[in-house]
């Protein structure tokens, strides 16, 4: 039996997944665990939880894989703070001191904060562990992989070939040309949070038009292979992972917008904003399908894997799929840095001569509800509970009444989405039910869109394009078809994130969704996260019922419990 | 003694315009920690009825830490929502030493608030004096159930007496090592903006000269690639270093 | 302490490797500052979660 653990963090992000005999076991983002979102700190708890998941001591693991080489990493710090001498001189000492005074020994910390022995701790390359996790973890068994994100150790983008079992890389292209941090910086400049925001500059998109693109050619050149270069001079071209913007930005597009100023999209001014989120959405689409093109040319498959933080945007990948000359588009669920730590295992069990693992089909990687837990804990917090003896009906009948259901079921979902095993369900032909979601329970600009579930079997009648290779993991958007009338999931722009649901990929949804049909005629539901605002997705039962005592949802389905207050 | 110069500071310290929506910030960011540890220990407490007492505290902190924020923004837009991070109270102090810890944090919480409560009612911001009264009633909640339960814990009033003196000096200690610690970061910063300063130009031209053979290698691999882009592209990076 | 060892080994091959020699004594100083900073605690973590007075 071969044991190996796959890490990821430090920057953001942490995440442990565990391979076993070439089998993904269980995955766990940290910040599930520790309810501080985005959570970079080294993920222990998340890599002890796995072990204890799957009854395993520290001592068996054969081998431990962090995500990035963390050498290459203080090197690129280094040199690139050193290279703007001296604008960088505010940066320097926090970034030495995160550097060598914590980063670069990550190794070791592992090995003493996991009790594993030093000699089994080794590192993998940042866009390699994407490129592993995008490629091993899709049904292809040969594809052109795309890596797209911030930066890694100095590659922002990279380009491999997979097949069967190998990985080989053919080009990439480096910091600080990169689209992560492109997108990045104006997500900053829109008066967002880094790293958070930029979904929200994917929705707002939409209600702008792309007519910024004059400016935008000053700021990043595309060149028709694929490649392409930022104009330096408008980001603040500091040492630290996050790359900001600089004056001349603001002297190009007009003043930054503040932040959590309430939108107003009827107004001149954020309307400019939008027109700008658009232009930005449509020169990021535009690079990526080069990139895409670049990679259908030279590997001349017909399948393409994409990771990396930029693979999040689910807009891109839409056109990528339409219109890059690829038959079939996979997207790893937990695209991001999560996803490394998956990438990482898998590249350790292959290296001990492990098989490829199995096609993901569902993303409940993580950690079961404990319904007995939950019932005592609902009843010792004064609450109302009963089971269920059909559980897809009750809540079918709920949401189909009006009703906003959480629902908590299985092993929580690997990735930022939720699909079924801690989603919130509402009817997605009721704005009311929408409007009160996005106001009172999740607490979100206005703009934003809510993304639907739907039986995979019927995708196509409502949606264009579903299903396909990513709309299991909701990592693309499909226009919905005319005549269906679904405005609290259909975006301004006529697309939706949709989520294809089977037996093999949520079970329980599936039934939810069947038992919806019966009622309303339609196996579709509104599909959000169940998370309240600024929190990360709830993961165990005491999570899910602080929720519900402080959020007026309507019910908590956890198992086969229905919990009121 | 505390509460006396909390008396002596308050007024002045809210005149400062600015000040005052950043300490309320500072203390949605002191309900959002709070928040999280109350979490961790609901989710290790081996006790049920705990379990369910901590999982509302940390309820009420969330609330509380978003009304700070917005009232913070009202005085003063712009301010993120409160993020928090941890020291794992819980893991390092074990239970009965954590729940004398968060006991004396919400005592010392709800003496500061009664103050400012007062304060901002003789100045007429009935607002902000409202803020501090709502959350008063769940600090004194929050003062009293933690008593109890530290009382049950300790096993008696004297135990629980003794936890409370403990814990007040481990705080002493971390205020300590706080201190040294801001002296030993400032100390590094020193040093190494020094050394940036020295080292930084004789660097700068090394990197310059000496780039190695990989940086180039970008797209050149691929076919109708274009051979000279990977030289543009590394000649922007050194463009922009120029002063 | 030998495993530090080891990571220090890998970075000096690191950076042997790229050519950066002339990078060298300044990491050597870099890294001492950032032992003696680890030493004394200046980058653990601290929350300064208080309901401060001033």
């Amino acid at each position: 039996m071969s044991v190996v653990l796959g890490l990821s963090g430090e920057y953001h992000d942490a995440a442990a997944a565990l391979v076993v005999d070439g089998k993904i076991v269980v995955a766990i983002q940290e910040e599930r665990l520790s309810r501080i979102k985005n959570d970079p700190s080294l993920p222990i708890d998340a890599a002890r939880a796995c072990l204890k998941f799957a009854n395993i001591a520290a001592g068996d693991v054969d081998r431990v894989v962090f995500y990035e080489n963390p050498v290459a990493k203080l090197e690129r710090v280094l040199t690139s703070t050193l290279r703007v001498f001296p604008r960088a001189l505010a940066q320097w000492p926090r970034a030495v001191g995160a550097q060598l005074g914590s980063k670069v020994w990550v190794v070791d910390r592992i090995a003493e904060q996991l009790g594993v022995a030093r000699s089994k701790v080794t590192w993998t390359e940042h866009h390699k562990a994407h490129a592993a996790a995008a490629f091993y973890c899709s049904p292809y068994p040969s594809a052109a992989v795309l890596t797209v994100d911030g930066v890694g150790e100095e590659t922002s983008t990279a380009l491999w070939h997979g097949t069967d079992a190998a990985l080989a890389a053919l080009g990439s292209i480096d910091f600080p040309h990169s689209l992560g941090l492109l997108y990045a910086a104006l997500t900053a400049y829109l008066g967002f949070e880094v790293n958070e925001g930029e979904y929200k500059v994917m929705g707002l998109a939409a209600y702008g038009q792309p007519c910024m693109r004059e400016s935008f050619a000053e700021i990043v050149q595309l060149h028709g292979d694929g490649t392409f270069e930022l104009a330096l001079p408008y980001f603040a071209h500091h040492a630290d992972t996050e790359l900001g913007f600089g004056p001349a930005l603001e002297r190009l597009l007009g003043p930054r917008r503040a932040p959590h100023r309430p939108w107003d999209l009827t107004s001149d001014d954020d309307g400019r904003y939008a027109d700008i989120a658009a232009t930005l959405q449509q020169v990021t689409e535009e690079a990526l399908l080069a990139l895409a093109r670049a990679a259908r040319r030279t590997t001349g498959e017909r399948a393409l894997c994409l990771a990396g933080g930029v693979a999040l945007n689910a807009v891109a990948n839409a056109r990528i799929a339409r219109e890059a000359g690829f038959e079939r588009v996979h997207v790893h669920p937990a695209a991001g840095d999560a996803g490394g730590a998956l990438g990482a295992a898998i590249l350790g069990a292959l290296e001990l001569g492990d098989p490829r693992p199995a096609p993901l089909r569902s993303a409940a990687l993580g950690l079961p509800i404990d319904t007995a837990a939950a019932a005592d804990l609902a009843r010792e917090l004064g609450l109302t509970i009963r089971t269920s003896a059909n559980v897809a009906d009750e809540t079918a009948e709920l949401v189909a009444g009006g009703k906003i259901v959480a629902f908590c079921q299985g092993r929580f979902e690997w990735g930022p989405r939720a699909l079924g095993q801690r989603s919130i369900l509402a009817d997605p032909a009721d704005p009311e039910s929408r409007e009160r979601l996005n106001r009172a329970i999740k607490r979100r600009e206005p703009f934003r869109p809510f993304a639907p579930a739907v039986l995979r079997e019927h995708a196509s009648t409502y949606f264009d394009g579903a299903p396909d290779d990513m709309t299991p993991f909701m990592t693309t958007v499909c226009p919905v078809r005319d005549g269906h009338d679904l405005p609290a999931v259909r975006h301004v722009d006529g697309s939706a994130r949709v989520q294809t649901v089977d037996d093999a990929s949520a079970p329980e949804l599936a039934g939810v969704l069947r038992a919806l049909a019966a009622r309303t005629g339609r196996p579709i539901a509104l599909n959000t996260s169940f998370n309240g605002a600024g929190e990360p997705i709830i993961a165990s039962e005491i999570d899910a019922l602080g929720f519900l005592i402080s959020h007026p949802i309507d019910a908590l389905v956890i198992g086969d419990l229905v919990v009121t207050r | 003694m505390r509460r006396a110069l909390v008396r002596v500071v308050t007024p002045l310290v809210w005149r400062v315009p600015g000040h005052g929506a950043r300490k309320l910030m500072g203390f949605a960011r002191a309900e959002q920690g709070s928040r999280i540890d109350l979490l961790h220990a609901a989710q290790r407490t081996p006790s049920l009825a705990r379990r369910a007492l901590y999982l509302r505290h940390a309820v009420d902190e969330t609330r509380h830490a978003g009304m700070f924020w917005r009232r913070a923004n009202e005085l003063r837009p712009g301010f993120s929502p409160p993020v928090a991070d941890t020291e794992r109270l819980f893991e390092r102090l074990g239970e009965t030493r954590f729940l004398a810890f968060v006991h004396r944090g919400e005592q010392r919480g709800r003496q500061q608030f009664e103050l400012y409560a007062k304060h901002f009612a003789a100045r007429g911001d009935s607002r902000t004096e409202a803020l501090f009264q709502a959350i008063l009633v769940d600090e004194e909640r929050h003062e009293r159930y933690t008593r109890e339960l530290l009382v049950e814990l300790a096993g008696s009033e004297a135990a629980a007496r003794t936890e409370l003196r403990r814990v007040a000096l481990w705080q002493a200690w971390r205020m300590w090592r706080r201190a040294g610690r801001t002296l030993a970061n400032g100390l590094f910063v020193l040093a190494m903006t020094a050394l940036y300063l020295v080292c930084g130009p004789i660097a700068a031209i090394g990197s310059r000269l000496r780039r190695p053979k990989q940086l180039a290698k970008r797209w050149k691999e691929l076919p109708e690639a274009d051979e000279r882009v990977p030289e543009r592209g590394a000649r922007l990076g050194e463009e922009a270093g120029l002063p | 302490m030998i495993g530090r060892l080891r990571t220090v080994g890998a970075i000096l091959r690191h950076f042997a490797s790229r050519q950066r020699w002339f990078l060298l004594p300044l990491l050597f100083v870099l890294l001492l500052a950032g032992i003696l900073l680890v030493a004394t605690g200046g980058l653990s973590y601290v929350a300064p979660f208080v309901y401060s007075i001033f």
